[in-house]
């Protein structure tokens, strides 16, 4: 490992100690279990957890909704974005729309869809509506700061269509989905969850969490927590990974001097 | 021939070009020259079928295979300098005549050591002959030059002069080359004054 690395590595984990630190004080400043449990009890809970297949259900359950919701908020708000990107119409047709997922509550949103589907559907629509916007948005900033000049290029020299999306147009457009997919799977995570908790469908994260507070279970709110940032911060990772893979190979060529 | 005949072109209240009447002969290089702001970007845009014009009529471009030198490199930064120069040719030609021209075009600009480099690591100089290289190997029927040679030193621009002629001896195609150099225009061909006395002000 280079030193850099190791630096790097250290830093994290002084990091991360101090954040544990501050924890442990503050479970030992208010000295109640019920209130704020310690990092240790929270970590043999979420381990117990680990050993049941409804945790693995449960987790599997609340992934698919938020994969669903993300997935199908990419496919329709990228399509949509490309509409209106080229048709005014449909732009100021969505703007009202937009506007109104944007600033409608989650909390009002998760009501409706509760009276609108069934309880495990319930949390796939919502997440939709919440990740929608941002997808939409962010495609169509990325749409609109096209470099017009090449547009001309592509013009005049008669490139073939697919030519140009995977080699003029796809490049540019990475790093606006980076950012959106970024933003939109933390979104997802939270909005699923919140739904869950409200909706209760039968295997899901939420639920889990509601089940925990009712029993004042402290530790495993705690534990479930933990579990819900590391799964998000993963997906958030490969995503990532993914597109930065793809955006290298655009990217100025880096290593072929 | 190329006929310009009549064509009158303003921006708002900018008039541009106003009863423009320009011949230019096929299978040679025509220069224009004329000085900044009189409209011979324009011109050229509106040959490229990229501007509207406001009256007149152009005879002999419709339907003709153009390749065009922008003012600007309009060089993608995401690729290299040969896939700049290939992305333009892979919708006309097959793999093999495509890296056979990308291989003798980077001859004439004198870059074959650069093939593989990023956009952002070549100089000024050396991106204005890709984007040159990219315009010639597409072999259009009709090739505009907006000021091909702009940024480059006079000894390289006069080995320059001897590769794009002696290219054109090859294959012949009908060039109209945008410069402000009275010798360039002199040593490539022939060449036609755009009067500056045709931008006028409503
Ligand atoms: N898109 C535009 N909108 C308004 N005015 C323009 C535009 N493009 C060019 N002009 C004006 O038209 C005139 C001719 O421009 P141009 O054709 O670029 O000149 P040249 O290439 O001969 O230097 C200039 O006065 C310029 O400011
Ligand atoms: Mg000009």
């Amino acid at each position: 490992m280079k030193p850099s690395i190791i630096i790097n590595k250290l830093r994290q984990f002084i990091i991360f100690s101090i954040w544990l630190f501050i924890w442990q004080l503050g479970h030992f400043l208010v000295g109640n279990e019920l209130l704020i449990p310690s990092p240790l009890s929270t970590l043999i809970r979420l381990a117990e957890m680990l050993q049941t297949i409804d945790f693995y259900r449960q987790v599997a359950a609340t992934f698919y909704r938020v994969f669903v919701g993300v997935m199908v908020s990419l496919v329709v708000g990228g399509i949509s974005a490309l509409l209106s990107y080229k048709i005014r119409f449909i732009d100021e047709l969505f703007k009202p729309m937009v506007t109104f997922m944007k600033t409608t509550p989650v909390m009002a949103i998760i009501i409706l869809a509760l009276l609108w589907f069934k309880s495990g559907q319930v949390p796939i629509f919502v997440c939709f509506l919440m990740v929608y916007p941002i997808i939409y948005t962010n495609v169509l900033t990325g749409l609109r700061q096209l470099d017009q000049s090449l547009i001309e290029l592509n013009k005049v020299f008669e490139v073939k269509p697919v030519l140009q999306i995977k080699e003029c147009y796809w490049p540019q457009l990475i790093p606006y989905l980076k950012a959106a997919l970024q933003l939109a799977i933390g979104i997802g995570w939270k909005v699923v969850i919140a739904a869950e908790v409200l909706a209760v469908p039968y295997y899901a994260m939420g639920y889990e969490l509601l089940d925990a507070k009712i029993y004042l279970e402290t530790s495993e709110v705690f534990a479930w927590v933990i579990a819900i940032i590391i799964l998000s911060q993963c997906c958030e990772a490969m995503v990532n990974r993914m597109l930065n893979r793809k955006e290298a190979t655009y990217d100025y060529h880096k290593g072929s001097i | 021939m190329i006929i310009i005949k009549d064509l009158s072109k303003s921006y708002d209240n900018l008039i541009v070009h106003q009863r423009l009447n320009v011949k230019i002969k096929e299978n040679q290089i025509t220069s224009l020259l004329g000085p900044s702001g009189c409209g011979k970007t324009t011109l050229l845009r509106i040959l490229a079928g990229l501007e509207p014009f406001d009256s007149g009529e152009i005879i002999g471009v419709q339907g003709k295979k153009i390749a065009y030198l922008f003012q600007e490199d309009r060089l993608m930064p995401w690729l290299t300098a040969e896939e700049n120069i290939a992305y333009v040719l892979k919708s006309k030609y097959m793999k093999e005549q495509v890296e056979e021209k990308i291989d003798s075009i980077f001859e004439l600009i004198q870059l074959q050591g650069y093939k593989n480099y990023g956009i952002d690591k070549l100089s000024g100089g050396m991106k204005r002959r890709i984007a040159l290289g990219r315009a010639l190997a597409y072999d259009g029927e009709l090739l505009l030059l907006d000021e091909p040679f702009k940024g480059l030193d006079d000894a390289l621009k006069e080995s320059l002069y001897e590769g794009v002629k002696a290219y054109f001896a090859q294959k012949p195609c009908t060039v109209i080359n945008v410069t402000h150099d009275k010798k360039e225009a002199e040593y490539l061909g022939e060449y036609i004054y755009l009067d500056s006395k045709s931008l006028i002000k409503a």
